[in-house]
């Protein structure tokens, strides 16, 4: 083959990365363990039985600071027997995230992924971006970004989700 | 002596080495020392007072805070 087409090919392909898989709706959740703000090791696996809210944020990401009161809310609103909502931060400095959390305390767990781990993992495509996963474990919904307009409607997803048989 | 060959991997190393930044790597673009001007309230006013004159809006700035979030 002519060396000029060789090279024209080996340079596309490095300028096309290699598609990561995405948890998409109807895969199995990825579990994982992560640390909390004290040390503890938390899994994701706790929450099996349950219906399952999983929210990557940051405290450097604007719209996340909006969504944890909402958060907060599910977890006034719905039934802890029934309902399991779990955040990873991506902050890569701990203190940044203990300081945050003083302003708006947190009623759900949080876990640290600073390295980003969990999140290459879950392929997230925006932050926030969250996982709505059933009692099996299989991912019912993914979600971009955080408004208020959209949370009502979240709310009834997950009510209905809970609901369901 | 050839060129061609040495210079080709060179543009290669150049370009593989561009990478997208992912959504949860943005902290340091969501810093107030990477916008786009030193000061946003000026910016503010110089905004509101093109879109007046010009009648249109946007084609400036980073989405959701600086990180590109939402």
């Amino acid at each position: 083959m002519c060396p000029f087409i060789t090279r024209a090919l080996f340079l596309a392909a490095t300028l096309f990365p290699v598609a990561s898989k995405a948890l998409e709706p109807g895969e199995n959740v990825i579990d994982f363990s992560l640390k909390t703000l004290d040390g503890t090791i938390v899994s994701l696996s706790t929450c099996r039985g349950k219906v399952t809210y999983i929210d990557f944020w940051a405290s450097w990401c604007p719209p996340c600071k909006l969504s944890i009161p909402w958060m907060n809310e599910l977890v006034r609103q719905f039934d802890k027997e029934k309902f399991c909502l779990i955040t990873v931060n991506v902050d890569s400095d701990k203190s940044t995230v203990t300081k945050f959390l003083q302003h708006i305390p947190p009623l759900f767990t949080v876990v640290l992924d600073p390295t980003g781990k969990v999140a290459e993992e879950y392929d997230l495509h925006s932050m926030p971006a969250s996982f709505l996963v059933n009692r099996d474990g299989v991912v019912l919904e993914r979600h971009k970004g955080f408004s208020q307009e959209e949370s009502k409607e979240r709310e009834k997803i997950i009510r209905k989700a809970i609901e369901a048989q | 002596m050839n060129l061609h060959t040495p210079l080709f991997f060179i543009l290669v190393v150049i370009v593989a080495a561009c990478t997208p930044v992912k959504p949860w790597q943005k902290e340091h673009l969501a810093s107030p020392h990477m916008a786009f001007e030193a000061n946003t309230t000026e910016g503010k006013y110089r905004r509101h007072l093109y879109e007046s004159r010009e009648g249109s809006r946007g084609g400036y700035g980073v989405g959701g805070g600086g990180c590109g979030c939402n």
